[in-house]
């Protein structure tokens, strides 16, 4: 924790200042590119800005949709993949179609994933 | 720690497909919700408004494949990458109501379902958004697969936090930067926790935080919608509650809070089940509401005035409106956003396509989603880029943002 109580002049080759996603992300390019000495500064306790974490449940946003070919995400797709996300995922709908008929106590619900597959 | 949280619960990752449902509120029942429609109301929609609805579904299916006179593709992400004929930027003219107007989209349930969209992204309403923006979200990718973490976008910060740790980045929180000047030849970082210097600084700062922290720094000429995050911890959840969970509310009169929310989100629907039997579990269900409409100022004074345990209040009370159950609640954790989004408004493109760039003879450069889009892939090519402009200033010219893979 030392290092997160800063001491005056800190001298560093490139200072990225705030830590929501665009300032991780572009933190990230830096360490990938190969510069050395890095700081990240973010003014709350916690880092992530309008994606903060909530421990267990979000404390801003909550999903980003998979990268389709119809964009030019090329890099997006790479930085999730190097993050651990990625097709081995993903689920191809519709798997399962929910019931036609919604009344309040009549309908599926239905989360996919690897493991997670659920209709009642 | 340096094995991430992210990393040890990877297999929690999950593409969350239908697992959202819609209430419809005016009439008392629960809406299909599949990957076609979205949460558009099509169920309750009658015959005239379903081919009004169907007529702007190929509408948009038309446009997502429209290509410009500069070859690229009208409608993509990242947003800098379309096309700049000015027969699509037309429309950033425009607001989302005056093309839902011109085009002759008439229908109540069509416009909500629309409403719904770019408030649910960009916390801003039909009359404020960009009619650009407006077809953007509909052309610009397919909208059926997610990536859902329990914690939300948090898992990725986490990631990308423990990548930076590992590879030295100094991490610092609590530091609330006061000044960024020129110092020498390099660039001087004021705050009350202490100065830092540095060759060149990224500036990945809201632009009105920048406006009044980076010397030389363009002015700050943005409407930001304030949000509300709010978790609602109940120790049994109703087994059938969806993973997200949308209110329609029709034509009939809401209230200032309920006007804003856009339903929530269910954290045990991340738990492995042990049993296939329905029983309840203690659950996060976390509310978001945007307040899109109207001056946001007065919304902003709106949501400072209001008592903590009143905002607890209303979102209990929005949560419990659509939890098929009685809602027994053990606590309330309420985040208020003032300037959480700021808002695509017509005129957007403008500042896309000619980016604010630099300060400070360019060793300042700066990157944030609100150059564009408020999306995670907006804050990534405009973070990534700035971070290339540093790199290549550096004598790095392979630092290139690609949009498609090398052939």
């Amino acid at each position: 924790m030392a290092h997160d109580n800063p001491s005056p002049d800190n001298a560093f080759d490139v200072v990225v200042v705030g830590g929501g996603l665009a300032g991780l992300c572009a933190a990230y390019r830096l360490v990938t590119r190969g510069v050395k000495r890095i700081a990240l500064l973010e003014a709350e306790d916690a880092l992530g800005g309008n994606a903060q974490s909530g421990g267990d449940c979000p404390r801003g946003a909550g999903y980003v949709p998979v990268p389709t070919r119809r964009s030019k995400l090329y890099e997006f797709a790479a930085l999730l993949r190097d993050l651990g996300i990625d097709a081995r995922h993903v689920v191809r709908p519709p798997v399962e179609r929910l019931s036609a008929s919604c009344g309040r106590d009549d309908f599926r619900e239905i989360l996919v994933g690897n493991r997670y597959r659920r209709a009642r | 720690m340096a094995v991430t949280i992210f990393e040890r619960f990877w297999w929690e990752i999950v593409t969350v497909v239908l697992g959202r449902r819609l209430y419809d509120l005016e009439a008392g029942r629960w809406r299909r919700v599949d990957a076609d429609h979205g949460v558009a109301p099509v169920e309750a929609m009658g015959a005239e408004e379903r081919r009004e609805y169907d007529r702007f579904r190929r509408d948009m299916a038309r446009r997502a494949g429209l290509v410009g006179r500069d070859g690229r593709r009208a409608f993509a992400l990242p947003v800098a990458a379309c096309s700049r004929d000015a027969a699509f930027v037309a429309d950033d003219a425009l607001s989302a109501e005056a093309w839902l107007d011109r085009e002759g989209y008439v229908g109540a349930k069509l416009r909500w379902f629309v409403d719904y969209c770019v408030r649910d992204d960009y916390g801003t309403g039909l009359r404020d958004c960009s009619a650009w923006v407006m077809l953007h979200y509909f052309c610009a990718r397919d909208e059926d697969e997610l990536y859902a973490f329990p914690d939300g976008l948090g898992a990725v910060v986490a990631a990308l936090e423990a990548r930076l740790r590992a590879a030295g980045c100094a991490i610092r929180r609590g530091v609330r930067v006061a000044t960024i000047a020129a110092d020498g030849d390099g660039v001087r970082v004021a705050s009350e926790a202490g100065a830092y210097v540095a060759e060149r600084v990224v500036c990945a700062l809201p632009r009105r935080v920048a406006a009044a922290v980076v010397d030389g720094a363009p002015a700050d000429d943005r409407r930001y919608a304030p949000w509300v995050v709010a978790t609602v911890r109940t120790p049994a959840v109703d087994d059938r509650c969806a993973w997200d969970t949308v209110v329609y509310r029709g034509a009939g009169a809401s209230g200032w809070f309920s006007a804003a929310a856009l339903g929530f989100v269910n954290s045990a629907h991340f738990r492995r089940r042990r049993s296939c039997l329905p029983r309840p579990r203690p659950a996060a269900l976390t509310l978001y509401a945007a307040f899109a409409d109207g001056d946001e100022d007065a919304a902003r004074a709106r949501l400072a005035g209001a008592p903590r345990d009143e905002l607890a209040r209303l979102a209990t009370a929005e949560v419990a409106a659509a939890h098929p159950k009685g809602l027994a609640v053990d606590g309330v954790d309420v985040r208020v956003l003032p300037y959480a989004m700021a808002k695509p408004t017509p005129g957007l493109l403008g500042g896309v396509f000619a980016p604010r760039g630099d300060a400070l003879g360019g060793r300042v450069v700066f990157g944030h989603s609100d150059a564009s889009l408020p999306l995670f892939e907006e804050a990534h090519y405009w973070g990534t880029t700035a971070a290339d402009a540093v790199c290549r200033a550096r004598g790095d010219a392979g630092a290139v943002f690609r949009l498609e893979a090398p052939p």
